[in-house]
């Protein structure tokens, strides 16, 4: 962000330092978000334990789900549709500053949405239920982290959702208790639960982690008939001079067989 | 029209909400196959699911002329807004819906292999989850022009599952389709009806994000809301049906079974289980006639002048549930037991004074007579049952899954004439 180290330079030092941070959060619904946090507990706090008659596949009747469970995907997928800006047409080509903002912001606020609601949680709840919230939170930060980094940041409920529809309505087993995938209901002790949280979470990160230039570098660890396949057309694009444009006619035939066009001789056809 | 359903944002979510909702038809218990009501509950159960991604979608989609600013293009537009927003919000409908239709059209398919009676209550629950399907997006575009263009769709989605919280408490949510019932017309026309009414209403919502909504357009939409959520608590979705009289299918034999015609499809195991009873001892004695739950109700005026159901009145009753054989076994040998033993019979029997360990027997009873009704020793259901009758209801399948039937009927035999002799006088 450009803006923000030109701005920065006219201030004193101290304010300065808190400037570029305060620059990223004025464009941000920080405030909303965490209205939202605080809604969703409190809402907790007061029907958490109420439970949702939702159909299920194997059990006549209904499925009773309680609240709490259904309030911790809104509580995690709010800091990440926050992440969105009203500049974000701009923020497309800023690099590693707003990246670095965006990751202690992020890691902030999400800190602080979850104490919140599970201080609420703990105000009604047994220790061993508050922990299950803990852990499936994690798993729904990684979730909206994920499709927020994927997509977009303001569809970052998107991923999260249909997960959460497919875990209610498919997670009972008929007797009573959840499969073993059920991450956000099972024992606060269960071992696949957690592995699953862990993993959706560093699903997530890797997601955010992903930005153009990582993707780059990492693609130069892949085997180089999948980076031939996958960034055939965008190396053709890139070093137009490079290609072989005389041995048939310019189109560029990759070692895999797939075809690309490189533009140049696109141009040079056509006139 | 064309141009507002090519260009939704919505179509890119159309290929998942088309998975949810197959796969919440197959991908659970498959009896519905093959009644027309239970194909129609059946393929309505999703509409609960999509319901919830639906709202998200439709808030998205009300935002779009936000997030893409054409409010200038738009506000000079020469048509009314009203109009152009009609569009939208049809385009919107019609793509949401498209799940929801190809999932009943599926499976009226595969129920019309068979083609069984009682076509006429499959439209009826195909229409409710129509309703509710109408109901997501209109509550999902709500919240998408009241609530901006970012946390909207998330809040449509937390909200419709919470509107079905609470309106669980009041019957809202419809999960199977029981011959003995139908969706009440008068109450499905009274709710397509006011979510049109709230359709129409929300029209006149301003895009988000630009000016506040008016007053009058905050009036309007309460207005259009209060007759919706009227009707939602107060009318029932689903209703009993009138006995049919004399228009059932019955199964004779040592006893007679008699089911909803729309059942037709479990005649052949309502046959072998008829066959099944014709095999027990002579010292069993079946009702003569057995019926399903709703083919036969009798109504008795109570002491406080209010007409009742009478339970117990008429031949007993048994149900079919999920297609399970334990569903109906159960009915039927808790009935013919009662027959048997006489337990209603103050005149010649005394069960008032029944042993704990006669008691037992008893359980130990019934259950093998259950299990050898259905011709298995593993039933598929889950008891809360105390302990020590779990025990012997364990010891009566395994008679009916170890001893050779001249064997089980000896020792049947030998039980029930030991216990009636014990606790009846020898009169019949």
């Amino acid at each position: 962000m450009i803006f923000v180290d030109a701005t920065a330079n006219r201030s004193g030092d101290d304010p300065g330092r808190w400037l570029p941070i305060r620059l990223f959060l004025s464009v941000r619904p920080l405030a909303g978000a965490l209205a939202g946090v605080v809604l969703l507990a409190a809402l907790a706090a007061w029907f958490g334990l109420a439970e949702a008659p939702l159909p299920t596949a194997v059990e006549q009747g209904k499925a009773r789900i309680p609240l709490w469970r259904l309030l911790a995907m809104g509580v995690m997928v709010l800091p990440v549709v926050a992440m969105h800006s009203s500049l974000a047409d701009l923020e497309v080509v800023a690099t590693r500053r707003l990246r670095a903002l965006q990751r202690s912001v992020l890691a902030g606020i999400g800190t602080v949405s979850a104490l919140i609601y599970l201080g609420s949680c703990a105000l009604v709840m047994q220790g061993a239920v508050v922990g299950i919230v803990a852990r499936s939170l994690l798993a729904w930060f990684g979730l909206a982290l994920l499709s927020g980094a994927v997509l977009e940041w303001r569809l970052a409920w998107a991923v999260p959702t249909v997960v959460a529809v497919v875990l209610w309505y498919w997670g009972h087993d008929g007797a009573g208790r959840y499969e073993w995938w059920e991450f956000s209901a099972r024992p606060h002790d269960d071992m696949p639960s957690l592995l699953i949280s862990v993993t959706l979470f560093v699903a997530g990160l890797v997601a955010f982690a992903a930005t153009p230039w990582r993707l780059r570098s990492w693609r130069r660890w892949l085997p180089t008939r999948a980076r031939a396949g996958r960034g055939a057309v965008r190396q053709a694009l890139d070093r137009p001079h490079r290609t072989d444009t005389t041995a048939n006619g310019g189109w560029n035939c990759q070692a895999d067989g797939s075809v690309s066009h490189p533009v140049v001789t696109e141009r040079n056809r056509s006139s | 029209m064309w141009l507002h359903l090519r260009t939704s944002p919505i179509r890119w979510s159309l290929p998942v909400l088309l998975a949810v909702d197959l796969a919440a038809l197959f991908l659970r218990n498959r009896s519905w196959i093959g009644v027309w009501p239970e194909s129609g509950a059946a393929a309505q159960v999703p509409a609960y699911l999509l319901g919830v991604l639906a709202a998200g979608v439709a808030a998205w989609a009300a935002g779009a002329q936000t997030r893409h600013r054409l409010h200038e293009q738009l506000a000079v537009a020469r048509v009314h807004p009203a109009i152009s927003e009609a569009y939208r919000l049809g385009a919107t409908l019609i793509l949401l819906l498209i799940p929801y239709v190809i999932g009943q059209v599926v499976a009226f398919a595969v129920t019309a292999r068979t083609f069984p009676p009682g076509l006429g209550l499959f439209w009826g629950y195909a229409l409710l989850g129509l309703f509710v399907m109408v109901m997501a997006t209109a509550f999902g575009w709500l919240c998408g022009r009241l609530l901006g263009t970012l946390f909207a769709a998330l809040a449509a989605s937390m909200g419709f599952l919470f509107l079905l919280t609470l309106l669980g408490r009041v019957g809202f949510v419809v999960l199977s389709g029981r011959p003995n019932t139908m969706v009440d017309p008068v109450g499905l026309v009274l709710r397509l009806g006011s979510v049109m009414l709230l359709l129409v209403a929300l029209l006149w919502l301003p895009s988000p994000g630009r000016a506040r909504p008016a007053r009058r357009a905050i009036v309007l939409q309460v207005a259009a809301i209060l007759p919706l959520a009227m009707v939602v608590v107060t009318t029932s979705p689903v209703v009993d049906r009138t006995p049919p009289g004399d228009d059932v299918t019955c199964v004779n034999g040592r006893m007679t079974l008699c089911i909803w015609p729309e059942h037709e499809k479990y005649l052949p195991k309502l046959r072998s289980l008829n066959a099944r009873i014709g095999l027990l001892p002579a010292s069993f004695v079946p009702p003569p006639r057995m019926n399903e739950i709703g083919i036969e109700r009798t109504w008795h005026l109570g002491p406080d002048g209010v007409i009742h159901l009478d339970g117990d009145a008429g031949a007993p009753i048994f149900h079919i549930l999920e297609g399970s054989p334990w569903s109906y076994a159960g009915d039927v040998s808790n009935a013919i037991l009662a027959s048997t033993f006489g337990f209603t019979d103050t005149q010649y029997c005394s069960w008032d004074t029944l042993t704990s360990a006669d008691q037992e027997r008893l359980s130990v009873l019934g259950a093998w007579l259950e299990a050898y009704l259905v011709g298995r020793s593993t039933p598929d259901y889950e008891t809360n049952a105390p302990m020590e009758m779990q025990a012997a209801w364990a010891r009566g399948r395994a008679i009916a899954g170890e001893q050779s039937l001249p064997e089980q009927f000896r020792w049947a035999d030998r039980e029930v004439g030991d216990l009636r002799g014990r606790y009846c006088k020898p009169v019949r």
